[in-house]
Formats: structure tokens, sequence, C-alpha cells
């Protein structure tokens, strides 16, 4: 895995100066990528088989909605029974974490089976004391750092408040007043540029300078202000030099999911792709219509297949932007798993199923795979000189 | 959890089992120099991570052999992380039932008399871990309590000039840390307004000779000793003055007990109230769990402390409970504050051993067996236990 970051890394770094001349080094590279993630994918189909669907989902499930608030640890040195669970993930509804009412019994039951009464109590890390103290310190401000509180209150409302709340308070995305990542700069750029857990990656879709204007916003809100003063208005001033935002995770809360859909993958699609893409993948999700782009529908199988693999995980490992895209989707490689990206990509091409194969490398081989690796090679080839 | 971050915590754990042995070996040799050397050789550095966000560290017990607890191993916890607080902007209003009400700066704090007071703050969830049937919340063991020397003013002189209304009973306390959601309970507390104004009550600024550090609710928090810690407000922002309780989950749910020892099945209509003094209890640092040691004098050592009044008397089985020895208590009694303990251990025979403390405060409060479960897990003070082995 760490060589196919290093070698998507290299793909984005050497992007930047695109030319025709640039196109050969880079078609090689792609079909590097394609060597080591059908490389990945035989390793991770042998571990894959260990955990049930079920599990993961839950364990989905609990990173989606607790991890939140809590790290792991809250949940893992517990030992309740299954009504205790019950009563903690009840109260915790109630507080606010975004769990649908139709997951909370299979997140009862993961956490019940999980952390039962009886169980060997965890062993607590142990930390160095400096460190721990360390990490809320505030810090400089690197050199050069100029936000604009001003402009940064427009990204605001754009980028973050539709899961941190128009005041940022906490929505979907928690509570970001006088907290101290607000001054540690390099933390701050980290987390929003690479995401972590839910939230997903910025760095296709905001730039540095954007994100010093944002903290400056940030930074004026006080927990002293009744809530709702301070507010981001809506009408901002930015909003041309974006060419889309209103993507930030969407979260099951909205996703009305019914049997068919129980499983990891569709619970994934529903969760993190339908607010723009649509339940059936057409493009036409709710937020679809507030997008300044067009998009693609999953079901248009011309399209998709002119859509390599590699390039579908490489959009959804690190944006739009990172296939040539216009940007805009961010990317959800800091927080999805491999697995879990390659069963959204599976559920994806699943919307062609019986059109185009509907298989992919990720899943299982073909008997008819050496035609469809042709057609493959054709689109990156085809992309390539469209490009150049 | 990385395989490298395993083989520091073993590395640092074999560190502080080869210090203790070094102690161990010393013991033999007189038992006055012992402390300084086992001190010289601990490597002190490290809190057991209950929670890691926010940041709930404990205090590993070995730790708690000093008078004072150094603030780089003081257990941490709150519930919602510390807050970003610029200090130029920092102030603390007092409203409520007052004749007007008033905003200060912390060099306004500093103009009325500096105390400094030695007191033991303990997380009133301290032992959670060993009440069964199991509860939730975080499981602390041993180590949420520490003892330090607070510097600040007594809030019962800064509102000496603010002419409070006849109806105040309690007094609410608001921080500058906030919840993650909005439709998360803020936490926020009220202590009766007795409690408020006793002499003992402060507002700190210092703790052991620094800046309250944010962990510990910089720059300013509630010092209310021989109260649980849920009462040792931190990051305080705002106090009101009123005719009743605040409300709220922190402080009409949470941190309530029943008034009478209730069956762990739970009656959930028995009356509760506030969580409030903490009761007689005493924890042996050494030796350790699990330590194994060569026959000969070794020194068993800990603290005490009591809620109300001080201690009289702290007793140390081998026996596992069948027979008590007196240990000795150092120092002056200091209500609120804890006491060191220790007892001269003469271990001929080998074989291993259970090391029991159970102490007995100045109101004839003795350590029980075990603490009457409670469905928060609060105020724990059940005997301390030591399994360990002459060999």
């Amino acid at each position: 895995m760490a060589a196919l970051i290093r070698i998507v890394r290299g793909e984005r770094a050497a992007r930047k100066d695109r030319s025709p001349q640039s196109a050969l080094p880079s078609l090689r590279k792609w079909f590097v990528i394609l060597g080591c993630t059908l490389l990945l994918n035989s390793t991770h189909a042998l571990a894959g088989t260990a955990r049930s669907v079920a599990q993961r989902t839950a364990s989905a499930e609990m990173r989606a909605n607790c991890e939140i608030c809590h790290d792991r640890g809250m949940l893992a040195q517990q030992r309740l029974t299954p009504a205790q669970w019950q009563a903690e993930v009840e109260k915790m509804r109630n507080w606010g974490a975004p769990l649908p009412p139709d997951q909370e019994k299979s997140l009862v039951d993961y956490l019940s089976s999980q952390f039962p009464v009886g169980a060997v109590p965890m062993a607590a890390p142990e930390s160095p004391s400096v460190t721990l103290s360390d990490s809320v310190k505030p810090l400089a401000d690197p050199a050069g750092f100029h936000g604009d509180a001003r402009v940064g209150q427009g990204l605001y409302t754009d980028a973050c408040a539709e899961c941190h709340g128009a005041d940022a308070r906490g929505k979907q995305g928690p509570n970001l007043v006088q907290q101290p990542i607000l001054y540690r700069f390099n933390d701050f750029q980290e987390i929003v540029m690479r995401g972590r857990r839910t939230m997903p990656a910025y760095s296709s879709v905001l730039d540095r300078k954007q994100l010093e204007d944002l903290v400056a916003w940030l930074r004026t809100l006080q927990v002293t202000q009744a809530s709702g003063v301070g507010r981001a208005e809506a009408h901002c001033t930015l909003v041309a030099a974006l060419p889309l935002l209103r993507l930030a995770a969407a979260t099951t809360a909205d996703v009305d999911l019914d049997a068919a859909h129980s499983l990891a993958p569709q619970t994934l699609y529903l969760s993190q792709c339908a607010r723009c893409h649509g339940r059936s993948g057409h493009g036409d999700g709710p937020e679809a219509p507030q997008l300044r782009m067009q998009l693609h529908s999953f079901s248009d199988c011309g399209w998709m297949l002119m859509m390599s693999d590699a390039t579908l995980f490489l959009i959804i490992k690190d944006g739009a932007a990172a296939a040539g895209f216009p940007a805009g989707m961010p990317g959800f490689g800091g927080t999805l798993g491999y697995d879990q990206m390659v069963a959204l990509l599976h559920y994806v091409r699943g919307f062609c199923a019986g059109q185009t194969n509907g298989q992919n490398v990720f899943a299982k081989p073909e008997p008819n795979r050496r035609r469809r690796w042709c057609g493959m090679f054709g689109a990156i080839a085809l992309g390539e000189l469209m490009r150049a | 959890m990385s395989g490298l971050s395993n083989e520091l915590w073993s590395r640092r754990r074999f560190l502080r089992r080869l210090s203790q042995s070094v102690g161990a070996l010393a013991l033999v040799s007189g038992i006055p120099a012992i402390g300084r050397a086992a001190e010289m050789a601990h490597d002190r550095s490290s809190l057991i991570v209950r929670l890691s966000r926010p940041q709930d560290l404990e205090t590993p017990v070995e730790y708690l052999d000093s008078s004072i607890t150094p603030n780089s191993v003081f257990f941490v916890r709150s519930h919602f992380g510390p807050p970003a607080i610029i200090e130029e902007q920092w102030k603390l209003e007092i409203g409520g039932l007052v004749d007007s009400s008033r905003s200060l700066t912390l060099e306004d704090l500093r103009k009325f008399e500096i105390v400094d007071l030695p007191a033991t703050l303990q997380c009133s969830g301290n032992g959670r871990a060993f009440f069964h049937p199991s509860v939730p919340g975080v499981q602390w063991q041993r180590g949420a309590v520490g003892n330090a020397l607070w510097r600040g003013v007594r809030l019962r002189d800064v509102v000496k000039s603010i002419s409070i209304k006849s109806g105040a009973r309690h007094m609410q306390m608001r921080g500058y840390d906030s919840a993650p959601m909005p439709t998360t309970p803020s936490f926020t507390r009220s202590i009766p307004i007795e409690r408020a104004l006793d002499p003992s009550t402060l507002l700190a600024f210092e703790m052991n000779g620094e800046p309250l550090p944010v962990l510990h609710g910089g720059p300013l928090r509630m010092v209310v000793p021989g109260w649980a810690g849920d009462h040792w407000y931190k990051w305080l922002r705002r106090i009101d003055f009123q005719e009743h309780e605040a409300e709220g989950f922190y402080m009409q749910t949470a941190y309530r007990m029943p008034r009478q020892p209730v069956p762990s099945k739970g009656i959930a209509s028995l009356p509760e109230v506030p969580v409030t003094v903490n009761p007689v209890k005493s924890l042996i640092a050494h030796p350790s769990e699990g330590s194994v040691m060569p026959p000969g004098d070794h020194l068993v050592s800990g603290v005490a402390f009591t809620g109300v009044g001080h201690m009289v008397n702290v007793e140390v089985s081998l026996d596992g409970g069948c027979s008590w020895d007196r240990a000795e208590l150092e120092g002056k009694e200091s209500e609120g504050a804890w006491q060191l303990w220790r007892y001269r251990w003469r271990a001929s025979t080998k074989g291993p051993y259970i090391v029991a403390a159970r102490a007995t405060d100045s109101s004839g409060r003795v350590q029980p067996q075990a603490t009457p479960w409670n469905h928060g897990g609060y105020l724990w003070n059940g005997i301390d236990l030591v399994h360990c082995e002459i060999a």
C-alpha cells in the first residue's frame, strides 16, 4: 500500500507541470499502479475472509458515529451488558451522534459482542506525559501566515458549515469554537487536507492560503458569544474562486436505508456518496443541484467503460482533481480503509452490471480478463491523449 | 497499535521494574535512604492513557509516594478537553443573585490575599473499574488522584465586596470548554453556597509553583478541598449565585449517588444526592502489583486522605486481612491534603502475599472491604490490595 501511495503521490506531483512530453512516463506509472493494486488485491482477499460483512458494517458505524467525539479506547475499555450498551447508544443519539435509527440495533449488537461483561479488561497504553500536554499547547503560526477572516467566513460557509454547523458549534462534525487545534496551524492543515476518521480530505478543494483564511475566521468565534452570534453568512464573496465545495461528508442520517442496502458496500455508498451522486448513481443526489457542474451518471455505461478501476480508485482515494477532473470531490483515502474504497468502487461498477460485465479487477479475475484489460489500457491511453 | 509502541511500553515497564528492584535492594540497607534512591531510579514520565480524545490520563499508583504529585504526572480528566484561551482576553464574570455583576481579570484577582494550600484532588470516578457489575464510564483504577500545592485567592474574599442576595443558595460554574455537538449538554455544575464561601475554597491560578497548566484548568480553576474533582471546576469563565442547583445532565443526572446502598440490579426510583465529600481512602504505592522481591526488609508505603477531618490511622495486612498492623503516618495532618504512610515489612517467609491497606479518619470512618455499588461508579474506597511475591 505504501508503495502505491508513493507512486500516486509521485503521479500527483508530476501532474502539476503536465506537458505533452510528460504523457509517456505518466502512462507508465499508471501501469505500475494497476500492477500494485492487483497485487494488493490478492493479499487483501485472503485477509478479508476472516471478518464478516456485518461486523465490518458495524465497525464502520462505530467509526462514523462514536469516533466523532470519542477515541476507540472509550468503547474498548467498557465491559457492559447489552442493556447497558443500548442505554449508552440511546444517550449518545440524544446527544447528537448521527446514527440512523435503523442502524442502532446492529451497533448495539456489535458493541455487546466486542466489549461484553466478563471479558478481560483492555490494557491501557502508557504515554509520556510531556508529549500529551504538548498536544494542546498553542504554537506560533508558520512564517508568512496571513489569514483573512472575512474571506475565511465565506469559505467556511461553503466548505465546512454543512458538517460543522453554520455557527461552527458542531452538527455532524464536532464543535470548532475555541478549540486548541486552531492555534496549531500545521495540525489543522494536516486534518483538513488529509481528512480524519469520517472527515474527507480537502486537499483537492482548498489551498494553503484558504486554510489560513479559514483559521483566521474560526479564531474570531468565542464560547462567550451566544450561539448564532458570529454565524457565517450565506452570502460569500469568494464563491467564484472555488470550483465546487458543498460536498463535505454526507452522513447516513439523511439517507433512507432499506433492507437491500444493509450490506457494507451499499451502506458505504449511501453514507459517503449518495448525497451528490444519488442513490441510483445518476448524479442526482439532494446536494447535486448546488454543485456547479454536472456529475456523470454511474449508469452511463459507455463512460464507465472508459474509466479504469485504477482511475476510479484514485478518484475515491485522492479526490477528483487527482485524476485530472475538475476539483471538487474530496478524497476519502484518509478516512476510508483500502477495503472500503475497493468496496465502493465495486458498488459503483454495479450500476452497469450486465452491460459492461459488471466485474472489476479488484473483485475476482475473470476468464475474459484480457479483453477488458485491453479496454482499460485503451481508456488510459485515450485519456492521456486527450490531456496531451 | 504498532509493534514499535508495544516495544516502547514494555521497555518503560521494564525500566520501572528495574528501578523497583534497585529500590528493593536499597531497602535492605535501611529505610530512610531508600525513598530518594527509588525516586531517582524511577522513570517517572508516563501516564496511563484511559482516553486520548479528550485526554483522560491516570497517574501510575507507584508515583503516589510523595507529598506533592508533580504537574507532569498529575492525572488529567475533563469531559470535552481543554479550550483554546487567549490569556489577555480571559475574564471571570460574576453574576446571578448579586447587587451588581462583576468582571475580573487575572490581575484583578491577584490583588486579593494570596493563599497557598496543599490539597488532594480525586476524580469522583477513581476506582470505577473495581465495581461489579461493571458500570459505563472511564475505567479509572487507582491513580485518578493527586496532591498539589495550590495557589490562588479565597472565593469568599473575591465576592466579599459584592452583595449576594438573600435567596442565593447555590453557585453555578461555567467554563470556556464546550461540548462537541450543540445537542450535547454543557459541563456546568453548582455547589452549595456554604461550601463556595468556605475559607478553604479557592480560585487557583498556580499549581506546584507553576502557572496552572491548561490541562489542569488554566488559567483559573476551583479548588474545593475534601470534595470530589467534579467541583474543582476547570477553565472557569463565569459564576452565578442562584436559588437552585444548576440544571442539566452533569448536575441532575451524572455525579449523583443513592443516599443509601442499593442492590446492583438497580432500583431507579431511590432518591439520589450529588456526589460531594471524598470518603476515607488509602492507596498502596509500594510494592507494585505483581512485584517479586527477595526476603528481607521491605517498605510498604502509600498515601491516605479523607474528605472531612484528617487521618488518624492506616493499617497494613500481609495475610489477606486476617491481621492488621499499624503503619506510621508521616508529617503533620492537614485537612483536605493527603498524608504519606509507611510500614516496615520484615519478609522472611517466601511465597505469594496480598498486601492490604486500610485507613481510618478523625470522624471514625474506616475504609470498607468494598464500596457499595452505585450506577455511576463513584467514590470507590475499598481496601487497597496488592499482590506480590517474596522469592
